[in-house]
């Protein structure tokens, strides 16, 4: 009897003896849902970046469910999706019914200082993600939908200080799980915190593709990005995206572009925001664009309703008006609604 | 014109529709208005040398490992001081999804016959799903535990403010134990074995 007293006694003073850091390590199940509707000015679904593009319909994005682990100093991340966004991600004639994976990788902190990771992860060459609740504006800019959405590959990533660290790696072709012309790409980011509440990232990723700048060809691809943000105040935060990214194909024919992006916002309380983007985005020789996108989020807890209105600009006659004539703007306004979990 | 109406009238029904989910939590202020976790604490018996160790010892035993370079032991003014954070989660999430992290400061003042304690300086630092599908604070946002919450977030908040009060009261409890682990005139005791 006095044994059993003592063993639950040593039990409870071990299962309630507190630590200031409950480090978690428990399988955590995460993700979004969301919908959308979108009404174009024109009648015409004219505005077209890589989500969120049917008129006049009550719409899905997708269901986004992320399983992610660390014991010790493994972890392993996976993450999987269904919906029309998920197919949008997945680039041209992807399914809106078939799972794409959006991460699905391991990684092993060595030390303090060194993480490896290999599989398939998020790009870190951008400003905007493919899931919404990791944006602002619900739809995404023109450097979101031309830049790579996933890179499969092997990284290092060496963090200094919390002010400095450095990631460099080998990828295959943007957004394919499996790369037929073998590992080519190289990728390497900068992070630099100049000060408190001021990231700034500079992305590079270089290699030859099979299939380069979504097209058919194969090619040689290049793209540098800045992607910063600064919390000014508590309330007023500025972002910044630059990219310009070059192809040079077989058929010696080459493409590329050159966009900037930027985030002012300001939050009204911790439920209510409102924010701009405004981007300029040029093709290599081609038509260019400015876009203002106007978005409102509002949420409660794990909802967030995003009301937006954007208005694009081109200097070619790139949309259509409503008698379906050619026209150099194009204006639409959308309400989403976003659920994380 | 039906289209923008049937929007605006659901962002008026979300804003303006919002049922109460949680009682108020109402967390112990000092004189300048900040949450605040304060008591001296008579210990008879009890010298400030001695309650300084335990203090200490109390406090590397609580903090994490990061968190050690904070730990100050000042033997003139007689008090230890450290800074110590926790995760809060999002409250309905399937899994233990972090929301953030409170972190706070502890400062354990000594003097013959008692002590005082004081846990205040509560900041919740936010975090966010990254793309890579994991956890991390946001760099930048990070607000005092006293800053009012909107209504349409205060369940969530209120949440945080309960794990609050329940963390300091378990720290509280713990610390009063580990304050008179060793007392005054305490000798290591060897136990010589006989079969050397």
């Amino acid at each position: 009897m006095k044994k059993t007293i003592l063993l639950l006694t040593t039990l409870c003073v071990f299962a309630f003896t507190v630590k200031a850091q409950d480090e978690d390590s428990g399988l955590k199940i995460s993700g979004s849902v969301d919908t959308y509707y979108k009404y174009d000015f024109s009648g015409e679904p004219n505005i077209e970046t890589s989500f969120a593009n049917e008129q006049n319909s009550v719409s899905i994005g997708m269901i986004d469910i992320a399983l992610e682990q660390t014991v010790g100093k493994a972890s392993f991340v996976g993450e999987i999706a269904f919906g029309p966004r998920n197919a949008g991600s997945a680039g041209p004639g992807a399914s809106v019914m078939e799972p794409h994976i959006q991460n699905l990788y391991v990684s092993y902190a060595f030390s303090d200082l060194l993480t490896l990771s290999a599989g398939y992860m998020g790009t870190f060459v951008g400003y905007e993600v493919i899931s919404p609740t990791g944006n602002f504006n619900y739809s995404t800019s023109r450097l979101f939908t031309n830049g790579p959405f996933q890179n499969a590959g092997i990284k290092a990533d060496f963090t200094i200080s919390d002010r400095f660290a450095f990631m460099v790696g080998l990828f295959d072709d943007w957004n394919v799980y499996q790369d037929f012309n073998g590992v080519s790409d190289f990728g390497a980011q900068i992070y630099v915190a100049p000060v408190e509440g001021w990231d700034v990232y500079l992305n590079f990723i270089t290699g030859y593709h099979t299939q380069a700048f979504y097209t058919d060809l194969a090619g040689s691809v290049t793209e540098f990005d800045i992607t910063t943000g600064y919390q000014i105040t508590d309330a007023f935060y500025l972002g910044l995206n630059f990219a310009t990214a070059s192809a040079e194909f077989e058929d010696d024919s080459e493409d590329g572009f050159t966009g900037l992006a930027l985030y002012p916002q300001y939050a009204i309380s911790d439920a209510v925001a409102i924010g701009l983007r405004y981007e300029n985005f040029s093709w290599k020789d081609a038509q260019s664009y400015n876009s203002f996108t106007l978005s409102v989020p509002i949420s409660s807890g794990p909802l967030t309703f995003i009301p937006e209105f954007r208005l694009d600009t081109s200097d070619e006659d790139v949309f259509e008006d409503s008698d379906l004539a050619a026209t150099g703007s194009a204006s639409q306004v959308s309400l989403a609604a976003i659920y994380a979990f | 014109m039906l289209k923008m109406n049937v929007i605006t009238l659901l962002l008026y029904l979300f804003v303006h529709v919002q049922p109460s989910f949680s009682q108020e939590i109402e967390l112990p202020v000092d004189e300048s208005g900040r949450y605040t976790y304060h008591e001296v604490v008579d210990v008879k018996n009890f010298d400030s040398v001695t309650l300084l160790n335990n203090a200490e010892n109390f406090l590397k035993g609580y903090i994490n490992k990061k968190q050690k370079k904070t730990l100050h032991r000042d033997d003139l003014k007689g008090e230890v001081t450290a800074m110590s954070s926790f995760q809060v989660f999002k409250k309905g999430s399937l899994g233990k999804n972090v929301d953030g992290a409170i972190e706070y400061s502890l400062r354990i003042e000594v003097k013959d016959q008692k002590y005082r304690y004081t846990l205040t300086d509560f900041y919740f630092q936010e975090y966010e799903r990254n793309r890579y599908g994991k956890f991390e604070p946001i760099n930048g946002k990070v607000k005092p535990l006293e800053t009012p919450s909107s209504k349409l977030n205060d369940w969530q908040w209120n949440d945080h403010k309960k794990t609050v009060q329940e963390k300091m009261t378990v720290l509280v409890s713990q610390m009063k134990v580990d304050m008179m682990k060793i007392k005054s005139g305490d000798k290591k005791k060897v136990k010589v074995k006989e079969d050397w």
